[in-house]
Formats: structure tokens, C-alpha cells, sequence
């Protein structure tokens, strides 16, 4: 009787291994090994036509008219990494594009930042801060930072990284600047200066300029 | 004595015929020949088992790679994959998050996307199905198997019956891929700049 048992044992267990593997599919795997680069960019989106330009005419020894506003300049930068940013003049005077003797210093005019992306620029705890928020900067040869990276960082492209660039007289708002304006024999012309933009990237690897 | 030996001549003669006659007649034996055809389920990967994404350019970060777009974009973009089968079969797809060699962080899975094209005899709506025909409705990888492509009637066969060509994609955020680009993931710090690497695995599972 044990042993009858023992044989009717024996062949529940293959007829159960048998039903387990006629159930069970067939599985069959195979891979592919994929690698994703993503490379160091540091991009500076703006118009080539880097300069500021005015008009202006005498009305009469204290009035002047801007017959020429300075275009605003749309920029966007594009970074895999934190970034900072800084404006300087080509030359220390605007230059009459009519008679090349007409000169003006550069800091007869000031700019500010606008910030149209979504990274933030409410200061160095937030993704940058930007020097030209609450006030207005000179334009001058030496070069001026405008934004720099936050502690969140500023990477990401243009639109996280979207501005525009709006120049300013400074007599409009000034009144000690109507005086130092008046310093000035101003001709009639239009004025221009060309101006740098640099883009450095902010990371402890060191800062490549562009 | 005549008789004994008329006895003895008579039995000599039946003998001698009797093995004449067995000389001449015919015996047969069997040989069994069992043809034992068990299931065979092979899946092949042709070409396209290794691939490099590169992200060089804004517009690569901006609106994402593939074989066709960015310079190089994905190299080679494709793999073909051919299944051999005597029985039918469905074609599953998973992979990790990418993880960084260098960098930080992991690329999110569903960043990388595949859409099918087959290039056999079986084709997709009448052997064969696949969700994903076209890049714009490319399947988003998932850290789980997905079915990439399933039985529809019947899809045994060899290589030259299922040939599919499978077209890879990185950070173009189409179907159901990840819907934010590879540049606001930057910027959300989810990875960094650097290189990372992943396995996809595809499946192929007998239909018993």
C-alpha cells in the first residue's frame, strides 16, 4: 500500500511539472544598450547688430529733442550651465554718424534688464540676480554684470532664459543729469556705439567667455 | 529396408524444399522515425543593438534628437529586430531610468520614445498590431513592460515574416513621451550636463 502511494505521489509531481511547463510561454530577452551625451552649450541669442543708436536736435540752449529713440534688443540665452552676463561699450563715446567729430560719453545713456522667461530674477537666492531690477546701469567701456547666477542656477534655454534690453536716458529721471546734459555742446546727429555682450558660464570647471 | 530408405529419401526432399522456400521469401522489420517539432522562439536583433544620443545644440535640448533630426542626433537611430517562431508570439519593451557615468541625477525613462515600422511579410493591422506606427505617436518607455507588438491572427514564422524596424527618439516629447523638454528638465535640476546610459530590454513571449 506504501509503495502504491509513493508511485501515485511520484506521478503528481511530473504531471504538475508537465502541466507547468506546457503553461508557461517561452520568454526570450534581448537588449540594447543606449547611451545618452548630453554635450556643454552655451548659446547668446540676440540681433548681430550690436550697437546702440539716437537722434538728437537742438531746440534751444536747454532743450533738446530725441529725434531718434535707441532700439530695445530682444535676447535669449541658451545654457546647459549657470551663466552670468555683462554689457560694455566699444568706444567711450558715441560718435555722430554724420560728422564723426560729434562725440558723446557712453554714460549719457543707461539700460535695464527686462525679464520675460520663467527663470526667476528676484536675486541670488533665486535662479539669478539681476543687477538692473530696481535701478538703471551706465553704459561705459569697462564692463558691467547685469545678471548673474542664483542659487537655484539659471540653466535652461530661451524660454527660461528670455530678456529684453531697454535703453534709457538718464536726464529723464535725474535731475543732476540735466545739469552734467547741459554740460554738453550737443550737435545735431545721430549718434552711435557699439557694445559687447559677454556670456561666461558660472561653474567651479571655470569660465569660458563667448 | 527399401521402405526405411524411401522414408529417408522423401524426407530429405521435403527438407531441402522447405529451405529453398525460405531462401526465397521476404522478412520486413520497422525502423520509427519520431519527428519530435518542439517549439522554437528565437527573437534577433539584426542591427542598432548599441545607440549614442548626442545633445550638442539649444534646438537638440530644445526639441529633442532621432535619426533624422539633430546632427548626429541618435546614432543609428534604428534597430531591426526579426522574431523566428513556430508558434505566436507578442513583443514586450522596458528599460531604467537613464543613470549617469558622469552628471547628476537620472534621465527619466519616458524621455526616451520608439515607434515601429515592419518591414516583413507580417504587417500591422493584419497579422500583426503595434500602437506605435508613427513618431507622433510614439510609445514613451516605462520602467515596466509595455507591449510593443502583439498578435493579431497568426504570427509564427521565420525572419523574413517578422521584420520590424524599430525607430528611436530622445527629448522630442511626442505621444506619449515626456512632455517637458530636455532643457526645462535641466533647468529643473532633475539631470545635469554629462552622459548616461541605460539597457532597453525587449521581451519576446510565446503565446501558448
Amino acid at each position: 500500500m506504501k509503495t502504491l502511494s509513493g508511485i501515485w505521489y511520484i506521478t503528481l509531481v511530473l504531471l504538475q511539472l508537465l502541466i507547468f511547463f506546457k503553461l508557461s510561454a517561452q520568454e526570450t530577452p534581448m537588449l540594447i544598450n543606449t547611451e545618452a551625451r548630453l554635450d556643454n552649450i552655451l548659446l547668446l541669442k540676440m540681433t548681430p547688430e550690436k550697437y546702440v543708436e539716437f537722434g538728437i536736435k537742438k531746440i534751444n540752449e536747454n532743450l533738446y529733442q530725441i529725434t531718434k529713440q535707441p532700439d530695445d534688443v530682444m535676447f535669449s540665452v541658451e545654457s546647459t550651465g549657470s551663466w552670468n552676463l555683462s554689457i560694455s561699450s566699444a568706444d567711450a563715446y558715441f560718435t555722430g554718424k554724420n560728422d564723426s567729430t560729434h562725440k558723446v560719453p557712453v554714460d549719457f545713456i543707461g539700460l535695464y534688464v527686462e525679464n520675460t522667461g520663467t527663470n526667476w530674477d528676484n536675486g541670488l537666492f533665486s535662479n539669478m540676480a539681476n543687477a538692473t531690477k530696481d535701478t538703471i546701469v551706465y553704459l561705459a567701456p569697462e564692463k558691467t554684470s547685469l545678471l548673474e547666477s542664483g542659487v537655484r542656477g539659471n540653466i535652461g534655454g530661451s524660454s527660461q532664459n528670455s530678456f529684453i534690453l531697454r535703453w534709457k536716458f538718464f536726464y529723464e529721471d535725474d535731475a543732476l543729469k540735466i545739469r552734467k546734459f547741459t554740460d554738453f555742446d550737443i550737435n545735431d546727429d545721430n549718434y552711435r556705439v557699439g557694445y559687447y555682450i559677454t556670456l561666461s558660464e558660472s561653474t567651479a570647471n571655470g569660465k569660458i567667455d563667448q | 529396408m527399401k521402405k526405411i530408405i524411401l522414408l529417408f529419401g522423401l524426407f530429405f526432399a521435403l527438407q531441402t524444399q522447405t529451405t529453398l522456400m525460405a531462401q526465397l521469401g521476404e522478412d520486413a522489420e520497422n525502423v520509427i522515425f519520431n519527428a519530435i517539432l518542439n517549439g522554437a522562439f528565437n527573437l534577433v536583433v539584426q542591427d542598432g543593438d548599441v545607440q549614442t544620443a548626442t545633445f550638442n545644440s539649444a534646438d537638440d535640448y530644445n526639441f529633442g534628437i532621432s535619426e533624422s533630426i539633430g546632427i548626429p542626433g541618435i546614432d543609428p537611430g534604428f534597430t531591426t529586430v526579426a522574431m523566428e517562431a513556430t508558434g505566436n508570439w507578442f513583443l514586450k519593451i522596458s528599460a531604467p531610468d537613464f543613470t549617469p557615468i558622469t552628471g547628476s541625477g537620472n534621465i527619466p525613462i519616458n524621455n526616451l520614445g520608439v515607434w515601429c515600422e515592419a518591414t516583413g511579410v507580417h504587417q500591422f493591422g493584419t497579422e500583426v498590431t503595434c500602437a506605435f506606427q508613427t513618431a507622433d505617436a510614439a510609445l514613451g518607455l516605462l520602467n515596466t513592460d509595455v507591449t510593443l507588438i502583439d498578435l493579431l491572427t497568426e504570427n509564427s514564422g521565420d525572419q523574413t515574416d517578422n521584420l520590424f524596424v524599430l525607430h528611436w527618439l530622445m527629448g522630442t516629447m511626442q505621444g506619449g513621451m515626456n512632455p517637458a523638454s530636455m532643457f526645462s528638465q535641466l533647468s529643473d535640476r532633475i539631470f545635469s550636463q554629462g552622459t548616461y546610459t541605460t539597457t532597453v530590454v525587449l521581451t519576446m513571449t510565446e503565446i501558448p
